[in-house]
C-alpha cells in the first residue's frame, strides 16, 4: 500500500512539475545559425523566423563561445524559450571559419541533424543577415529559386572529406534583401 | 390441490403456468371417469403410463430432486402411502423473444442473436449445427443459483483436451451465484493478471457455429445472452461474422485497417507527447509552428492536456453507456463537441491534443470486442505517461513490455497471441490480418488441435 502511494506521488510530482521533456510554447525554432570567427573563438546568431504562424515576430540571439558547444550553451541563456536547432534549415557561415571541424560538430550534434543549406559570407555573416528584413524568409525563398540547390551540411562535409573543400554559395547583402552571388571553393 | 380424493399437487408459484396446469394435469384427473374410479396406487400407474395430457410425467423419489425440478417448472403431484411423487413439467416460457443482436450487427447476415434462455440458445446452435457430432455437456453452476452452464463442441474436430479442460475449470468453480458474465469468465480462465480478456463471446449464434466448427469449445449459460468460445487467441477478437460476407478483397482491407486502428488507438496520444516535448525533430517545421501557436497560453503541461483529454474522454463514454440511448447521444454531442470547442476556446487544451485524443479514441471503435478495446484503452494511458517521462525510448520499451506481457498470456494451453507467435514459424493459412478467399483455406488452425485437420477439400 505504501508502494503505491508513493507511486502515486511520484506521479503526480512529475505531471505537475513538468519536468517531462521541453514544452512547445517555450521552445524558439531557430531556422538560421549565422556563424562568425571572433577572437574568444567563434559567435552564433540563431534567427527565430516568424513564430506562431505569423503571431510573434522573429527574435535573434547571439552567443560566443570557444567552441561550437560553448557558444551554443551561451546563446541558450538568451531569450525567454529554450532556442531548437531541430528546425534549422540555413547555415550561412562567416569568413575565417573552418568549416570541417563546424560541419562535423554539427553533424553529430544531438539536436542539429544534417539537413541544413550552406551558405558561405564575405565578412561577417551576422552583419550581412542584420541588413536583411526577413532572413528566414529570404534565405527560403533564394535556396528554392535561386538557381543551383546550395549543398547542405551532409554534402558539404563529405565534399570536405573527399576534395577537402566544398563549392558553396555566396550570400551577398542586397539593400534590405539578400542575393545569391558565385559559388566559391573553401575548407 | 386438487379435489381431496385426488392427489395433492405442488407448483412453485411463478416458475409455471396456470393455464398449463390446469388443462394438462388438473382437467383429466377431474374429468377422466377411469382416474375417479380407481385407487391412488393405480391412479399413479395410469398418470405415468399417460393418462395426464402432458408431455412427460417421470417418477421422483427423493426430496431433492423433487425441490430442484419444481424451481426447474414442473409441478408435483404426491400419492398417499406411495413412497415415490410425479414430475409434470410445465413450466412458464416467459422469456425475451430472439431479437437481432445490438452489438454486432450484420450488414448482410442473420439477425439473430442469443437471448437470456439456455434452450433457446442451444436451439439456436442446433438449428445451424445439424451434424449429430454436436454434442452438449450440462453442468449447474453455483451454490444458491444452480446456474445450467452448456458446453458445446464438435466431436471429432474440437481438441478434446480442451473440452475436458474447461469441464473440470466448470466442475471447480464454487461460488453463491453465477449471475453475471464476469462471474463465469473470471473462473473459467484465470485473467487476473491481465486487462486483456481471455475469453472471447459473441451474441451472434452464426459466429458462435462458426467458432465450433474452427474446433473452438463453446460455453452458453443459462441467463447470459452470450456465448463464449474457447480458446481465446488474439486473432479471434478481430474477428467478425462480416468479413466473410463481405467480399474477401474488401475484408482483407478491413482486416488492415482494423489492426492499424489498434496501432493508432494505442499509441498516438504517447507518439504525440513524445515528439513534441522530447523529439521535435520528427515534426515538419510548420506543423510545428502550428502547434507551438497553438499551444500559448495553454496552461498545462502536454503530457497533463493529453491525460485530461483521455480521462475526458473515457468519463463521455461510460456516462454515455450508462444513459439511455437518445440521452447519450445528446450527451456524447454536447460532451465531444460543445465541451472539447469550449476547452479549446478556453486555452484548456490545445487543437493537436483535442485532435489526437478524438482520433485515438474513434479509431479504439474499430476494435470489434469491447473487453479488448477497453484494455487498450488503459495501456494508452500508461503509454501517454511513459511518453511524458522518457519520450519515444519510453515508449518503445512500454511496447516492448506489452508485447512481453502478451506473449506470456494463453488460455487453455493455446498461446494468446495465436495466430502471430504459435504456429512454429510457418505460415497461418486463412487470415491472420489479411483475408484471403475462403475456397484456398483448407485446414483449420493448427494451433486449435483439432483432431481434424482439413476443412473443405
Amino acid at each position: 500500500m505504501k508502494r503505491v502511494l508513493w507511486g502515486g506521488v511520484a506521479l503526480c510530482v512529475l505531471l505537475l512539475t513538468g519536468c517531462a521533456g521541453r514544452e512547445p510554447e517555450n521552445t524558439i525554432l531557430v531556422r538560421i545559425l549565422a556563424v562568425d570567427r571572433v577572437e574568444v573563438g567563434l559567435r552564433l546568431t540563431a534567427y527565430s523566423g516568424v513564430q506562431d504562424l505569423g503571431k510573434t515576430p522573429g527574435v535573434c540571439l547571439t552567443g560566443e563561445g570557444d567552441t561550437l558547444e560553448t557558444a551554443l550553451k551561451a546563446l541558450r541563456t538568451k531569450g525567454n524559450g529554450y532556442p531548437a536547432l531541430t528546425h534549422m534549415t540555413q547555415l550561412v557561415v562567416g569568413e575565417g571559419v573552418p568549416l570541417q571541424p563546424l560541419l562535423e560538430s554539427l553533424v553529430t550534434g544531438r539536436e542539429t541533424g544534417y539537413s541544413a543549406t550552406l551558405w558561405r559570407v564575405s565578412g561577417a555573416a551576422a552583419e550581412v543577415l542584420a541588413g536583411a528584413k526577413t532572413p528566414v524568409e529570404r534565405l527560403e525563398a533564394l535556396e528554392k529559386n535561386g538557381g543551383v540547390p546550395p549543398p547542405n551540411i551532409l554534402d558539404g562535409l563529405v565534399s570536405l572529406k573527399r576534395e577537402g573543400q566544398v563549392a558553396l554559395p555566396v550570400l551577398l547583402p542586397a539593400g534590405e534583401d539578400l542575393t545569391r552571388g558565385g559559388d566559391r571553393r573553401g575548407g | 390441490m386438487a379435489t381431496p380424493k385426488s392427489p395433492p399437487l405442488f407448483t412453485v408459484v411463478g416458475m409455471v403456468k396456470s393455464e398449463r396446469v390446469n388443462d394438462y394435469v388438473l382437467r383429466p384427473m377431474s374429468q377422466d371417469e377411469t382416474l375417479a374410479r380407481v385407487s391412488m396406487g393405480e391412479a399413479y400407474d395410469l398418470m405415468l403410463a399417460g393418462a395426464l395430457y402432458n408431455l412427460t410425467a417421470t417418477r421422483v423419489s427423493t426430496v431433492d430432486s423433487a425441490v430442484a425440478a419444481m424451481i426447474e417448472g414442473s409441478c408435483l403431484l404426491l400419492f398417499p402411502g406411495m413412497a415415490e411423487g410425479l414430475l409434470c413439467s410445465v413450466a412458464t416460457e416467459e422469456k425475451r423473444s430472439v431479437t437481432a443482436p445490438q452489438n454486432e450487427p450484420a450488414a448482410k447476415g442473420a439477425m439473430d442473436s442469443f437471448v437470456e434462455s439456455l434452450r433457446t440458445n442451444t436451439s439456436l446452435v442446433r438449428r445451424r449445427l445439424r451434424a449429430p457430432t454436436l454434442k452438449i455437456k450440462e453442468q449447474a453452476v453455483g451454490r444458491q443459483t444452480k446456474t445450467p452452464v452448456d458446453l458445446l463442441y464438435i466431436e471429432g474436430i474440437a481438441d478434446l483436451k480442451i473440452v475436458r479442460q474447461a469441464e473440470k475449470r466448470l466442475a471447480e468453480i464454487d461460488i453463491d451465484a453465477l449471475l453475471t458474465a464476469g462471474e463465469l469468465e473470471q473462473y473459467l480462465v484465470d485473467g487476473s493478471k491481465t486487462a486483456f480478456p481471455l475469453l472471447p463471446y459473441t451474441q451472434r449464434p452464426d459466429r458462435f457455429c462458426t467458432g465450433l466448427c474452427e474446433g473452438r469449445v463453446g460455453v452458453l449459460a443459462d441467463g447470459l445472452p452470450i456465448g463464449y468460445l474457447l480458446p481465446g487467441t488474439l486473432g479471434a477478437f478481430f474477428k467478425t461474422e462480416q468479413d466473410k460476407s463481405d467480399g474477401w478483397m474488401v475484408a482483407a482491407v478491413t482486416g488492415i485497417l482494423r489492426y492499424l486502428c489498434v496501432l493508432v488507438t494505442l499509441f498516438l496520444p504517447a507518439i504525440y507527447v513524445a515528439a513534441v516535448t522530447f523529439s521535435p525533430e520528427m515534426i515538419p517545421t510548420r506543423l510545428m509552428l502550428s502547434i507551438i501557436a497553438a499551444k500559448q497560453n495553454v496552461p498545462f503541461s502536454t503530457l497533463f492536456e493529453v491525460l485530461i483529454m483521455l480521462a475526458a474522454f473515457e468519463v463521455l463514454q461510460e456516462a454515455g453507456l450508462r444513459l439511455p440511448a437518445s440521452i447519450g447521444q445528446t450527451m456524447s454531442i454536447l460532451g465531444g463537441l460543445v465541451v472539447g470547442t469550449a476547452a479549446v476556446e478556453a486555452k484548456i487544451v490545445s487543437p493537436a491534443v483535442l485532435i489526437a485524443v478524438a482520433l485515438a479514441g474513434i479509431a479504439g471503435y474499430t476494435v470489434p470486442n469491447r473487453d479488448f478495446a477497453g484494455a487498450l484503452r488503459l495501456w494508452r494511458f500508461l503509454l501517454a505517461v511513459a511518453a511524458g517521462v522518457g519520450g519515444l525510448t519510453a515508449v518503445v520499451l512500454t511496447a516492448a513490455a506489452l508485447l512481453f506481457h502478451l506473449a506470456g498470456l494463453e488460455t487453455f494451453g493455446v498461446s494468446y497471441l495465436t495466430p502471430f507467435a504459435a504456429n512454429a514459424g510457418s505460415q497461418v493459412e486463412g487470415h491472420a490480418v489479411v483475408q484471403t478467399p475462403l475456397p484456398s483455406v483448407k485446414y483449420r488452425d493448427p494451433t486449435l488441435n483439432t483432431e481434424n485437420r482439413r476443412k473443405q477439400r
